[in-house]
């Protein structure tokens, strides 16, 4: 880890040098007090997955199911904004806060423990080594109705062939299963409904703001402009309804 | 003269990135191309050739949907080469030129279409910030999943599923440093397209016998690059006159 922390070290002072020469100066709003603090909490929190360098690389990376986020290429599974786009910096704080647990196993821990200042320097951190200057905008995600219409959310799954990866019984076991890589072409599974674990959390908005904005870096695609809100809030139900064990996670009462 | 560019990148973006850190990472510098109608130029004919034998191809078994994707195995980025060596799919563009003929010449408004689970066209050029259509024309979900390639990375632009037949989507091919963006369908893992974005319409695409042609081009000497999706970047010299067709040949080494 010395060699390590070396290395950034002198990463951190050439950067410094470039922002002088105004190399740095894009970033209207940015604290740079607040980026160096990040820098710290980088350094001593995220570097064994994500890499000194944010290339998601660090040392540890590899014995991890999914690879950290190479974080140099700005492309984000759990944003609030249309594929293609940036997050919000809501939506880098909210992963960092909540972490990336999965079907395919917890990846990444969930840093709430940290003070709301640190994980806000890091959202910082983030967007510098993603040259994020322009944050999306999000979607609107309307009110969740009252009633799970789980007969149309079937329908829609069946529409929208749901299935094709995440099989008839959201198994995760569709044909296209098989055959799945992520964006740096490792192998990747689609998530398993029934275990009741996504990447974004299980709160149903999540779930809903998932459907439609699909997970950028990974092989799911944004299905947003393919049904109606309505639609989309029963296949979100059906969806949550794989991994109800109890009536309280159909409510959505889990968080 | 083969030149490796990817190689070349991607040691630019490694030993930059550990030397400097990411502030010093250059962002996309948007090049200004000023347009001239009235721009008459010289014309450029090349060949694209492939010496050595071709590959053996990857091949990938079509492993589902075979009513309307067929049956056996699909060769998702086909080397197209005639038996006397000449290379289909090779786009050929000019480099650092920063005025000339208008953009709205045909042929560049970048369109995709899903059709019998292939993507047509194979290979084509667009204008960086194009707003590229994509169709699906199978009854069965596709996702278009486009790629930038930088360095050796493969940074997603876009993922948009196309459940049915008919739907029509929309997305603006913005560029951070690359110039080549890959498509695939992760559905169907056999789909493959791409897609040579460029700053100016001195760009295109050679045809099945590895021919290729670019017109009114401003006089001068340029350097030209060539690109395939199997054998990559490939560069080399020429020199255009007024008025005048100059040939070119440009050779892929296996």
């Amino acid at each position: 880890m010395r060699k390590i922390e070396a290395l950034f070290a002198v990463a951190a002072g050439l950067a410094t040098v470039s922002a002088v020469d105004g190399a740095n100066a894009q970033q209207p709003g940015a604290d740079p007090a607040l980026l160096e603090h990040g820098k710290e909490i980088y350094r001593r929190e995220c570097v064994a997955c994500h890499g000194v360098e944010g290339d998601g690389a660090g040392p540890g990376a590899y014995i991890l199911s999914q690879r950290p986020r190479n974080l140099q290429l700005g492309v984000f599974k759990l944003r609030s904004t249309p594929s293609g786009e940036n997050p919000t910096d809501q939506d880098l704080f909210e992963a960092i806060t909540r972490g990336v647990e999965g079907a395919a196993g917890a990846m990444m821990p969930s840093f709430a423990s940290l003070p709301e200042r640190d994980r806000w320097a890091l959202v910082a951190v983030v967007k510098d080594f993603a040259f994020i200057e322009d944050p999306g905008k999000p979607i609107s995600v309307p009110p969740r109705p009252a009633h799970a219409d789980l007969a149309l959310g079937a329908q829609v799954y069946d529409r929208l062939q749901c299935a094709s990866c995440h099989g008839a019984d959201g198994m995760g076991d569709g044909p296209s299963s098989l055959t799945l890589k992520d964006d740096q072409k490792r192998r990747i599974w689609a998530t398993d409904f029934t275990d009741g674990r996504y990447k974004g959390g299980a709160a149903p908005d999540e779930v809903y703001t998932r459907i439609f904005t699909g997970l950028d870096g990974s092989p799911m695609p944004a299905y947003g402009s393919k049904a109606t809100p309505d639609e989309l809030w029963a296949l979100t139900e059906y969806v949550l309804s794989f991994g109800a064990t109890s009536t309280d996670k159909i409510s959505g009462d889990t968080e | 003269m083969t030149i490796n560019r990817y190689l070349s990148r991607r040691t630019m973006l490694s030993t930059g990135a550990a030397a400097l850190g990411v502030a010093a990472l250059p962002r996309l510098a948007v090049a200004d191309y000023t347009e001239q109608p009235d721009i008459a130029g010289g014309v450029l004919k090349g060949k694209v050739m492939l010496s050595g034998a071709p590959p053996k191809p990857e091949e990938i078994l079509i492993s589902k949907d075979h009513g309307h994707c067929g049956e056996g195995a699909i060769v998702p980025d086909p080397v197209r080469v005639t038996a006397d060596g000449y290379l289909a799919d090779a786009v050929v563009a000019l480099k650092d030129i920063s005025q000339g003929k208008p953009w709205s010449d045909p042929g560049t408004v970048p369109k995709i279409v899903q059709a019998r689970c292939k993507f047509e066209p194979y290979v084509q050029v667009a204008r960086k910030g194009a707003e590229l259509t994509i169709l699906n024309e199978d009854p069965l979900l596709h996702n278009i999943h486009a790629y930038e390639l930088i360095g050796r990375a493969r940074r997603t632009m876009f993922n948009i599923a196309q459940p049915q037949a008919g739907q029509v989507d929309k997305h603006v091919l913005k560029m951070r440093r690359g110039d080549v963006i890959e498509i695939d369908c992760d559905a169907h893992n056999w789909m493959s397209a791409w897609i040579y974005t460029a700053d100016h319409p001195y760009v295109g695409v050679a045809d099945s016998k590895g021919e290729v042609s670019i017109d009114r081009i401003p006089p001068g000497s340029y350097e030209l690059t060539a690109w395939h999706p199997v054998f990559g970047e490939t560069a080399g010299d020429v020199a255009v006159k007024a008025g005048e067709t100059s040939e070119f040949s440009v050779q892929f080494k296996v």
